[in-house]
């Protein structure tokens, strides 16, 4: 079982939010987990933005170790030449419908699509829209 | 070595009479498929991290406000060509 993490599922893990940890750890043994680049430049972002530079730098090598990790397994997941043109006919088809989404939602909607990964985030609104247009969209609302 | 009986459903045994490999036991099995997910477990770097930022949990409760403003503000358009 392979599952994509959006970004509010990964800092509620580091934020120890008792409702995700908990989910997190029922997930089925012999699982796989990945993010994506677009996540991450949100918990940069995150980072970034905080003023305590001791503290910065301690999150910063925590991520990073993360990050590390996920590299080393190629689960940290970008757009692909084919997942591009996927991004464009789901867009397409949201335009069509006259229901935008967040470009992010996409991009990371796409991914989880393209790969056959169950998508795991706090944001409902947003997917379930996708997926009245992508109805392959596997996702699961923590 | 004492012995347990369980009782596996048809789909279960023909899973793990495909990854038996030979000469291998089903305990032997059993063993080895625990042992990777033992492993595939201390491997999820997440779970050994939950926690990381508790310190500053009210600091990324507003990270993830101003993630869903922004993702908000960014839409794909509402009308094509």
């Amino acid at each position: 079982m392979n599952y994509l993490l959006d970004t509010g599922i990964i800092i509620g893990l580091l934020r120890e939010i008792p409702t995700i940890v908990e989910k997190y750890r029922m997930l089925p043994q012999g699982r796989s987990t990945a993010f994506t680049a677009y996540s991450l430049t949100e918990l940069f972002e995150g980072l970034n933005k905080l003023t305590n530079l001791p503290k910065r730098d301690a999150q910063f090598k925590i991520l990073n170790i993360i990050i590390d990790q996920f590299e080393k397994k190629n689960r940290l997941f970008a757009l692909t030449r084919s997942q591009a043109d996927a991004y464009s006919k789901f867009k397409i088809a949201l335009e069509r419908n006259g229901t935008p989404i967040p470009v992010m939602d996409l991009l990371i909607g796409t991914i989880a699509i393209e790969r056959n990964c169950i998508l795991l985030t706090t944001d409902q609104t947003h997917f379930t829209t996708l997926k009245t247009i992508a109805p392959q969209l596997q996702v699961e609302f923590w | 070595m004492t012995q347990k009986t369980i009782s596996l459903n048809e789909k279960a045994y023909k899973k793990m009479k495909k990854l038996k490999k030979k000469g291998e036991s089903y305990s032997d099995l059993v063993l080895r498929l625990c042992d990777a997910q033992e492993q595939s477990d201390e491997e999820d770097i997440l779970l050994k991290l939950i926690g990381s930022f508790k310190e500053d949990a009210d600091y990324w409760e507003k990270v993830e406000t101003q993630i869903q403003r922004s993702r908000n503000a960014h839409l794909t358009s509402e009308e094509g060509e």
